[in-house]
């Protein structure tokens, strides 16, 4: 039978003519945005080249220097305060029987799609200035909440980001725990290693790339995460996302080559973020076999 | 002798916290979506109602504002699975040599996060030859690019799965032309993992904002831009909000359990692997 089976070197102009829309797409509005972005940060309202004038100006001004302060301490305090209850309820997700365990993870991932609008909807309903729970705690505990907090403020964003970063950080750091096979904790506990011993030598190691990981999804998320706070905040909160909104909702005059600037300032966090979350990727599946 | 905790106090605290502070907004915005009359300074509303439910159905922009969602994302998951299905088959079964540098494209959405793409998007597209900024094309197109990791994650695993190289060689050993193998044996194969991918996608579109708003501005208005404006009680107001973020939470919510049903029988009695 002379039926070729696999099309040989000469024959894969059909396969790649059939991956083209895919590339084109991808080349189209991915890549190019992206290429613009780097190289009109280098530019001026003009078109010339102004080589790093744009970044200079944008880090001179206080007022993107606190933003990129304020986005890259929330996203970090988020990712932290997400990675540890991230472990805990994984932890505790593992202790479970196989029902209570799929009913939580199914709530998890439920919950992770309430991001965005709702959420601040039901942030503001909680804990705006006549929320449920601003109400509740002065008339039956007589605190007064908003003396110290705001959901509008930094400390009610800052719990919003919480909120989204829980079932992600939750959903990412299960699986590493399930590396951890129960007979290696059984076997070890047989040969006398104590609890301490074994999560020193074997459990917390086989986590950590796994939970760096997540903390590097997390960060590069809240890094990113521009509705939540937007909506909170009436698009007024002081963070990278909402700055670079404003230059295209027109308050401001669009100075492109500063939004470039500021915009590949944020990309270089996202980068440095994925490469290590890739480099912790690969360490994990050495476990995974 | 294995020592195995029984199950205490500090596991119950953590479970207890977890569902807790992830169902007070979801309740809170279902509580205020029934609200009638609620006087300020008591803590819950005084009286309830189906009004603002009645009225959500209704609502010609409310019903505009969901056939605007759900269009918008149906036809760029559409566009999304044809153009990764052929690409996902022909890089795993002909151009393997090219699948990291479709891995790393399929990266490039994490790297450029709305608000950055939006203005990439922008700055290129508001001048001829391709204009396309402000216009429906735009948003159509970079929705379909920032769905395609999800979906040629999903198919290619799929594929994977299914060993789609052995299912080619079977089809065509027993006569079968590139065509019939494709669209008789693999893509049947496949729906399940379509299926999924398609779901999650679309609840995904269905709550993206930022394209929509910075792209289009107040022009093309769907469900997420309505449920903005609610939060400032523009348009629509705040009771219609909650009640359209509840609609919004039950269509994503029964979408995710199709994919859940749909991944746990595919794999069997297993665990139910996490799709993200």
């Amino acid at each position: 039978m002379k039926r070729n089976i696999y099309l040989n070197v000469g024959n894969k102009i059909l396969p790649f003519l059939l991956t083209l829309p895919f590339f084109t797409i991808c080349f189209m509005f991915l890549l190019l945005p992206a290429f613009k972005l780097i190289l009109g940060s280098f530019t001026n309202l003009e078109g010339e080249f102004v080589g790093f004038s744009n970044y200079y100006a944008v880090l001179a001004r206080r007022y993107y220097r606190q933003a990129f302060i304020n986005s890259l301490s929330i996203s970090f305090i988020s990712s932290i305060a997400g990675v540890i209850i991230g472990i805990l309820a994984s932890y505790t997700l593992t202790r479970l029987s196989e029902k209570y365990k799929s009913l939580l993870l199914i709530f998890t991932s439920i919950t992770s799609n309430f991001a965005g609008v709702p959420l601040a909807f039901g942030f503001i309903i909680l804990l705006g200035t006549n929320g449920i729970i601003t109400t509740l705690l002065m008339k039956v505990f007589k605190i007064n909440l908003y003396q110290h907090f705001s959901v509008f403020s930094v400390s009610g964003v800052a719990l919003a980001y919480l909120y989204f970063q829980i079932p992600l950080a939750t959903l990412l750091i299960y699986p590493s725990f399930f590396a951890i096979k129960k007979e290696w904790f059984e076997a070890s506990l047989s040969l006398g290693a104590s609890r301490f011993t074994f999560w020193k030598t074997i459990g917390i190691p086989i986590l950590t790339p796994g939970v760096l990981a997540a903390f590097m999804i997390l960060f590069a998320n809240a890094l990113g995460a521009y509705v939540t706070p937007a909506a909170l905040t009436n698009n007024t909160f002081n963070i990278i996302t909402i700055k670079l909104s404003h230059f295209l909702i027109g308050e401001v005059t669009p100075d492109f080559g500063k939004a470039n600037a500021l915009a590949v300032m944020l990309g270089i966090f996202m980068v440095i973020s994925v490469v290590i979350y890739q480099k912790m990727n690969r360490r994990m599946s050495l476990w995974q076999k | 002798m294995a020592k195995v905790k029984k199950f205490g106090v500090i596991e119950i605290l953590v479970i207890v916290f977890f569902i807790t502070y992830l169902s007070l907004p979801i309740i809170g915005v279902l509580i205020f979506s029934f609200e009638d009359k609620w006087e300020v300074g008591s803590i819950f509303p005084s009286s309830l109602t189906l009004k603002w439910y009645i009225k959500a159905f209704t609502h010609r922009d409310i019903l505009l504002a969901m056939y605007r969602s759900m269009v918008a994302s149906s036809v760029s998951i559409l566009i999304g699975l044809l153009i990764v299905l052929p690409t996902a088959y022909v890089v795993k079964q002909y151009l393997k040599s090219i699948e990291p540098i479709v891995r790393f494209l399929t990266l490039f959405p994490y790297v450029l996060p709305g608000v950055t793409l939006a203005l990439g998007l922008i700055e290129i597209y508001s001048k001829p030859p391709l204009s396309i900024a402000g216009t429906l094309y735009l948003l159509i197109f970079s929705y379909v690019s920032i769905s395609l990791p999800l979906l040629y994650y999903t198919i290619s695993n799929s594929m994977q799965a299914i060993d789609v190289k052995t299912l080619t060689e079977a089809s065509q050993s027993l006569g079968a032309g590139i065509r019939d193998t494709f669209f008789r044996v693999i893509l049947p194969n496949v729906a399940p993992g379509i299926t999924s991918a398609s779901l999650l996608t679309f609840s995904g579109l269905l709550g993206e904002y930022t394209l929509v708003n910075l792209l289009l501005g107040a022009r093309f208005k769907t469900l997420q831009i309505y449920l903005y404006r609610a939060i400032n009680a523009e348009d629509i107001g705040a009771n219609m909000g909650s009640v359209l973020t509840i609609l919004y939470f039950i269509m994503v919510t029964i979408a995710s359990f199709i994919v859940i049903k749909i991944v746990h029988r595919a794999l069997g009695e297993s665990e139910i692997s996490i799709m993200r």
